[in-house]
């Protein structure tokens, strides 16, 4: 073997090792990730066919790995990102919003809001942290501090404090970032209790049934525990 | 002419180690880049990650010191029972917290020894592989329900780090383990006791940097009684013991607004939600803790050297 061809086969194993040591890995259809303790990971998959995915990193150190399915195609031919929280305080114009007559748009005013890779997206959160719709920025000032988007569908929003979140696109292209959030607070159309059971329609089984609320989803640690939706119970476990 | 014939027989040698000088140095700042910015980036998450412990574990458990009057012990552990109720439901007996108190006065009179980290590794082998053999077939079940996760995989760690597997898989894999554990079999022990070891020894590292006055001299002297129910409890739910019971709530709608879905998509995913964030459907993760951190796994660590007899 020439010199060259050598030392090109020798520069090739160097990229490969190299590359090695930063991918994730598979092995039964699974994927994973090196993780830090208390951030947030949005997996995206590229093959049209795999839902995106949200995780947390669980891990009792410092730092981890999480692992997430690979796509349909048995492949981790997928994008990590890291969400960043910048935790900035924002404010919105307006503070408020009749749900019969919302305004077509709202301006965010704050800090850091970026538009150089890509117009912000914007997600409007109910009082429980539901979304309730997302849509693109239309501007954003070059200073960052003033930005503009339309209002989403309400028609099926109740009276409430609102979120509404701002996330920049970064240099990947993803939505990364999540410089804060703002208050809206919306009234005109009040959350039904059709039965009076204490229980809202929307989390109600039987919304017109005062005497039924649960789907029949008895379960927890015994059989005694209250009756109540399912997103809302106290667990009431044994002693140990 | 020698010389230009020479410098022309050796150019694609050259040619090919200027590649390769290039590649290794490119290589080379790329890694030290990379490297400077991971170390940058674990000094931040260790930093954050200690401030959490503190506003957790560190601000709702009062540890127990050398001389404090058994009332105090008592207060003690009355916080830790009721720091682990909040965060997962689990509601430790008047009994229980009687005979960690005695455990808790005759560890710090140095009657009884702490446990080592090492013993501690063996006591939740034992726990689990103890606890998999007695499993009924509804139990299984009910763990399985409470290990699913929305995607309906089932997986025992928040992480998922040890796999995510269907709901048949995990039911034929524990009565599998089920079978081993009623045999004697050590295969189960000796493929539990690393996964252990692995929670310990993570949980230990960052407790006895984040809260030294209480954990600092755990990994050369062992735990308390109580400090290893804690983190037989933190192992079980896969809780880091971070945050504090004011923040629950906050939580709760942040993690519903980092899932990004509707109140309808929430609803189809037919999941049970309670306000802990721990323990059977934590919304952080839900575990079947009640299952695993029982009595008897309180017993086997309260009577660590008496061979981890139940108590009658």
């Amino acid at each position: 073997m020439k010199l060259t061809t050598k030392l090109l086969l020798l520069v090739t194993l160097c990229l490969v090792a190299v590359a090695g040591r930063c991918g994730g890995g598979t092995g039964g259809g699974l994927c994973s990730r090196i993780c830090f303790a208390g951030y947030e990971y949005q997996v995206i998959y590229h093959d049209q066919c795999s839902f995106s995915r949200t995780y947390q990193c669980f891990t009792g150190g410092y730092s981890g790995s999480f692992s997430f399915p690979a796509d349909c195609n048995g492949t981790c031919n997928v994008t990590v990102i890291e969400w960043r929280r910048l935790g900035y305080s924002l404010a919105a114009a307006p503070a408020g919003a009749d749900l019969n007559a919302p305004p077509p748009s709202v301006t965010i005013t704050g800090q850091a809001m970026d538009g150089t890779y890509g117009m912000p997206n914007v997600q409007y959160f109910d009082p429980n942290g539901y979304l309730i719709g997302s849509v693109t920025a239309t501007s954003v000032s070059g200073d960052g501090t003033t930005l503009t988007a339309p209002v989403p569908d309400l028609s099926s929003a109740y009276s409430g404090t609102y979120q509404v979140q701002v996330t920049n696109k970064t240099s990947s292209g993803y939505y990364q970032d999540i410089v804060g959030a703002a208050t809206l607070n919306c009234w005109g159309r009040d959350r039904p209790d059709s039965d009076g059971d204490g229980w809202f329609d929307d989390e109600d089984c039987y919304p017109y049934d005062p005497m039924r609320t649960s789907c029949g989803d008895t379960g927890g640690c015994n059989n005694n525990e209250p009756d109540m939706p399912p997103h809302q119970y106290q667990e009431i476990c044994p002693m140990y | 002419m020698r010389l230009y014939e020479s410098l022309k027989r050796a150019r694609p040698t050259l040619v090919a180690l200027l590649l390769l000088t290039a590649v290794t140095s490119g290589t080379l700042i790329w890694h030290s880049t990379a490297d400077s910015k991971e170390d940058k980036r674990a000094a931040e998450t260790k930093q954050k990650q200690h401030e959490r412990l503190r506003k957790g574990i560190g601000s709702e458990v009062r540890f127990a010191a050398a001389n404090d009057t058994p009332e105090q012990v008592r207060a003690s552990v009355n916080s830790a029972a009721e720091f682990i109720d909040a965060r997962s439901g689990l509601k430790m007996s008047n009994e229980t917290r009687e005979r960690l108190t005695e455990a808790e006065i005759n560890a710090a009179q140095g009657k009884e020894g702490r446990i080592s980290v090492e013993k501690l590794t063996d006591i939740f082998t034992e726990v689990v592989t103890d606890r998999v053999a007695t499993l009924t077939d509804q139990e299984v079940e009910q763990a399985a329900d409470a290990y699913s996760t929305p995607e309906g995989e089932i997986s025992s760690r928040g992480s998922r780090k040890w796999g995510a597997i269907s709901r048949d898989e995990f039911i034929g894999q524990v009565k599998a383990a089920r079978e081993w554990s009623r045999r004697g079999d050590a295969a189960l022990r000796v493929a539990v006791r690393p996964m252990m070891k692995e929670e310990v020894d993570a949980r230990i590292s960052v407790l006895s940097e984040s809260l030294p006055e209480s954990f600092g001299r755990a990994k050369a002297e062992g735990v308390t009684p109580l400090q290893a129910v804690v983190i037989g409890y933190s192992v079980a739910s896969d809780d880091p013991l971070a945050d504090s019971r004011n923040e629950f709530a906050e939580q709760k709608r942040r993690n519903r607004m980092s899932s990004g879905l509707t109140r309808s998509e929430a609803r189809s995913q037919k999941r049970r939600v309670s306000d802990r964030p721990f323990g059977l459907d934590g919304f952080s993760f839900s575990s079947p803790v009640n299952l695993i951190f029982n009595r008897a796994a309180v017993d086997k660590i309260v009577n660590h050297g008496k061979g981890g007899q139940t108590a009658k």
